[in-house]
């Protein structure tokens, strides 16, 4: 469950009568298929973060559908289900009322909530930290409670706005890795947005690159390379390259 | 010829005041603070003085009560934009109004006693806990709210378990100022429209020309409005851990 179809996506901001409109996205294409993880890369102010948003329902697009199985996306909830920079964690709730909030607005019972609340909280590792509240934890700590909190909804769909921005290189780099670990044993279709090219390549099955706004997807990569992925490997560093081309002549675009 | 009246009168109570000075002096000398303090004390066990000081506390208490409900207006209005250009405007024109000029009206409406200051304490309380509720709905994080959406809260869910906690510690930051206001509201309201009371009490004092029961009753009142305070700062704390507002 949970093949992400978008199809001639366009998003324009402002009344189409005036003139002053901004056109955010236009003729946007691409499929997810079920179970893969596909990076949205772009310079900033391209429309990765407007497409994010419409996929989690939280603003309808101008024109054009976009559906996970075939079920198109309207609203927001659990199905397409998102993760936030900022970890939007609620701060007058502990660990284990973090994840049990989605689970409990589903209407699951008690104690069916309490045995998910505790894999989930095994499975992203934050065994004997379930009480404290989220200004007791750092940030790698937090964005785990969000991952958490996300995945024990069961969402068709995982979407993810830059989650790791705010964490240090080190503890960036950590998370990543542990994205990977819980996405492999808990295969789910997640749409990652992000502007870092080495995040893009190192967690995704595909890359959808942005151009500068209006946002078109300038290239579809799928990316092939086994798991764990090696920064060091010639193909990485081949595919690197690549990507640094296309940004770069976005950024030089726009600037001219 | 009203008006003449209490002109005259004002006028006879100053020269009461100004022949009594001397004597108002001497008192005062004549009585050393452990006198008044025991005075005080006396106050305290006296039953008289212990209700007036329940009777006090219990006014700003069931305006307390209202409060909540003032909250929810806030609530409404911070959280539907309609609501907020509806109703603001007539708060808008009623909040410059001091509470302390609603006095007469209320005296010719509720009469002279509880009800009396009950109005006026609601009036002191009203705006500060509007405002700050307005204030706090407005500066819940945006993405707080989209988080519990898309977790699949439905509105109501959205309005209750985000909207009103992340609120929460400005709403109390509204309840302080609202009660201090109130409190203040109440002893002026006591002043003038009561027959019980501290507000009361201290004014009835003046006319006794008993310095130490005033300043007996200033201090209580002053302790009381702290007490008050620390009480719901306490609570603040105890039950909302989480906030960096109340932390300190």
């Amino acid at each position: 469950m949970g093949h992400l179809a978008i199809k001639n996506l366009s998003k324009v901001y402002g009344d189409p009568d005036e003139t002053e409109t901004v056109v955010a996205l236009r003729d946007v294409t691409f499929e997810v298929p079920n179970h893969q993880f596909c990076a949205i890369l772009g310079h900033s102010g391209c429309g990765k973060t407007t497409l994010l948003n419409i996929a989690a329902g939280f603003e309808p697009p101008t024109t054009g559908s976009i559906a996970v199985d075939g079920v198109p996306i309207r609203v927001p909830g659990w199905q397409n289900t998102m993760i936030f920079q900022d970890y939007a964690l609620f701060p007058w709730m502990d660990v284990s009322q973090n994840i049990a909030f989605g689970l409990e607005m589903k209407g699951l019972p008690a104690h069916k909530r309490q045995e998910f609340t505790r894999h989930y909280i095994d499975l992203v590792g934050l065994d004997g930290f379930e009480n404290k509240f989220p200004h007791q934890l750092s940030g790698g700590m937090r964005q785990r409670v969000a991952i958490a909190r996300s995945l024990a909804v069961q969402p068709h769909l995982l979407l993810m706005d830059e989650p790791f921005a705010a964490l240090d290189a080190q503890n960036r780099s950590f998370m990543q890795d542990e994205l990977v670990r819980i996405w492999q044993r808990e295969p789910k279709t997640v749409v990652l947005v992000t502007h870092s090219i080495d995040e893009a390549i190192k967690l995704s099955d595909c890359i959808a690159v942005m151009t500068r706004r209006p946002g078109r997807v300038k290239q579809f990569i799928n990316v092939d390379l086994p798991r764990p992925r090696d920064e060091d490997d010639k193909s990485y560093l081949q595919l690197k390259r690549h990507l640094r081309a296309l940004i770069h002549e976005e950024v030089e675009a726009q600037r001219s | 010829m009203r008006l003449q009246f209490s002109i005259y009168r004002e006028h006879c109570v100053e020269k009461a005041r100004l022949i009594g000075k001397t004597n108002w002096l001497g008192a005062v000398e004549r009585r050393p603070a452990y006198q008044a303090a025991q005075r005080g004390q006396a106050g305290c066990c006296r039953d008289e003085g212990g209700l007036r000081r329940t009777r006090a506390a219990c006014k700003v208490g069931t305006e307390r009560d209202v409060g909540g409900s003032h909250g929810l207006k806030g609530i409404a209005m911070g959280w539907w934009r309609l609501v907020y250009n509806q109703v603001n405007p007539i708060m808008e024109i009623l909040r410059p109004i001091p509470p302390l000029a609603w006095i007469p009206l209320s005296i010719l409406w509720f009469g002279i006693g509880d009800a009396q200051n009950q109005f006026i304490i609601f009036l002191g309380m009203f705006f500060p806990i509007l405002i700050n509720t307005i204030v706090g709905v407005k500066n819940v994080d945006p993405n707080l709210v989209r988080a519990a959406r898309s977790l699949g809260a439905p509105e109501y869910k959205v309005l209750s378990r985000i909207v009103l906690k992340g609120s929460l510690p400005q709403i109390i930051t509204g309840v302080r100022i609202g009660l201090g206001v109130g409190w203040m509201a109440l002893v002026a309201a006591e002043l003038v429209g009561a027959n019980s009371g501290l507000g009361f009490l201290i004014n009835d004092a003046r006319s006794m020309l008993r310095t130490d029961t005033i300043v007996v009753g200033m201090l209580t009142i002053g302790l009381v409005g702290l007490l008050i305070d620390t009480a719901i700062r306490t609570l603040g704390r105890k039950f909302l851990p989480w906030s960096l507002a109340l932390s300190k």
